[in-house]
């Protein structure tokens, strides 16, 4: 009588547990590339976000503005649009101050570089500039 | 006598052959292990926690106090902001665990940046000192990390401390896994007139 498994079976038993860990290992590669990509992305946004804040507290008197933030190089291209002389809500006037403001819309453009990527953001932004000197009141 | 079974030496060798293999698949599996570990770590709430802080942070309301001690009308008025180089707080219209008006820190505790949160008006608290507010609730913005300053910026010059004052920018920078990492939040300072008007009001009183 025969006792115990043939080769046959032995190797057919280790080629489905070679398969089942090697499909197990590709998807957990495949879920580290997921990860590592998602945490690319995440870096790219922040930096985006945060590049958009530092941007929009500059004067914008630059036409391009570069430099590296978050392991990320970046260049910002400032395009002016429109500019014009108009009214803005404030306490510091009775009378109003129509025309005492030069409002500009300013096109940015937002490039950031990684070693393999490259990401690209475009956005709108208002600089106002007072051109007529606020007369003091109490001097009057 | 026909022959059943392994012989020892065919054994043997199986379970070398099998040891080994064993032993690369669990190493590179650890290593894998390790990677997925350190990843999941920093980065899964990251973006959340960096979005939240920023609506908060881009809503500080232009809280007008006064000082107990009346010197003159422009020391006396001032706009309610406490920022040092480990810790933040501020009045923000749009606080995340609050529906109205809220005041809102962020502080070095431990190797991690943390959030928290207090209510301003309340039946129990007297809003005139906000220091004394308890805050009760906050997350955790991001751990793990050293080197951390807190820096801000008004009318582009660089602030280590400032105080009675609205930045328009606050920079967060610290280092996390030996990389340097910088976060920016922009302060759009809403009513931002509203100490001039209080201060002209009293003066014409």
């Amino acid at each position: 009588m025969k006792k115990g498994f043939t080769v046959i079976e032995i190797l057919i038993s280790m080629m489905i547990l070679f398969i089942a860990i090697g499909f197990v290992n590709i998807s957990i590669k495949a879920f580290n590339n997921y990860q590592r990509k998602s945490t690319v992305y995440q870096n790219f946004y922040i930096t985006a976000l945060s590049l958009k804040d530092w941007i929009s507290t500059e004067k914008l008197d630059k036409k391009v503005y570069t430099g590296k933030m978050n392991g990320l190089l970046y260049k910002i291209k400032v395009k002016k649009i429109i500019s014009k002389n108009n009214y803005r809500y404030s306490f510091d006037t009775v009378g109003g101050n129509d025309g005492d403001f030069l409002i500009t819309l300013n096109q940015i453009n937002l490039q950031l570089k990684d070693k393999n990527r490259e990401k690209s953001y475009t956005f709108f932004l208002t600089t106002q500039k007072r051109v007529v000197p606020l007369i003091d009141l109490e001097s009057i | 006598m026909k022959k059943n079974g392994f012989t020892l030496i065919e054994l043997l060798v199986t379970i070398i052959l099998f040891s080994l293999l064993l032993a690369t698949s669990l190493y590179s599996f650890r290593f894998l292990s390790i990677n997925i570990r350190n990843i999941n770590n920093t980065n899964p709430t990251k973006v959340i926690n960096y979005a939240l802080l920023r609506g908060a942070i881009s809503s500080v309301y232009a809280y007008v106090q006064s000082s107990n001690i009346i010197k003159s009308v422009d020391e006396s008025f001032y706009y309610y902001f406490v920022g040092e180089s480990n810790k933040c707080r501020f009045i923000t219209i749009s606080p995340i665990f609050f529906d109205e008006i809220a005041i809102g820190e962020i502080r070095l505790v431990d190797n991690k940046l943390i959030y928290r949160e207090g209510k301003i008006f309340d039946k129990e608290i007297d809003y005139s000192n906000l220091d004394t507010i308890i805050l009760n609730k906050g997350f955790t913005i991001i751990d793990n990390i050293s080197d951390i300053k807190i820096l801000y910026y008004l009318n582009n010059k660089e602030y280590l401390n400032i105080n009675k004052d609205i930045p328009n920018l606050i920079k967060i920078k610290f280092k996390q896994r030996k990389k340097e990492r910088e976060y920016l939040f922009h302060i759009k300072s809403y009513n931002r007139d509203q100490l001039d008007m209080i201060k002209t009001q009293f003066k014409e009183f």
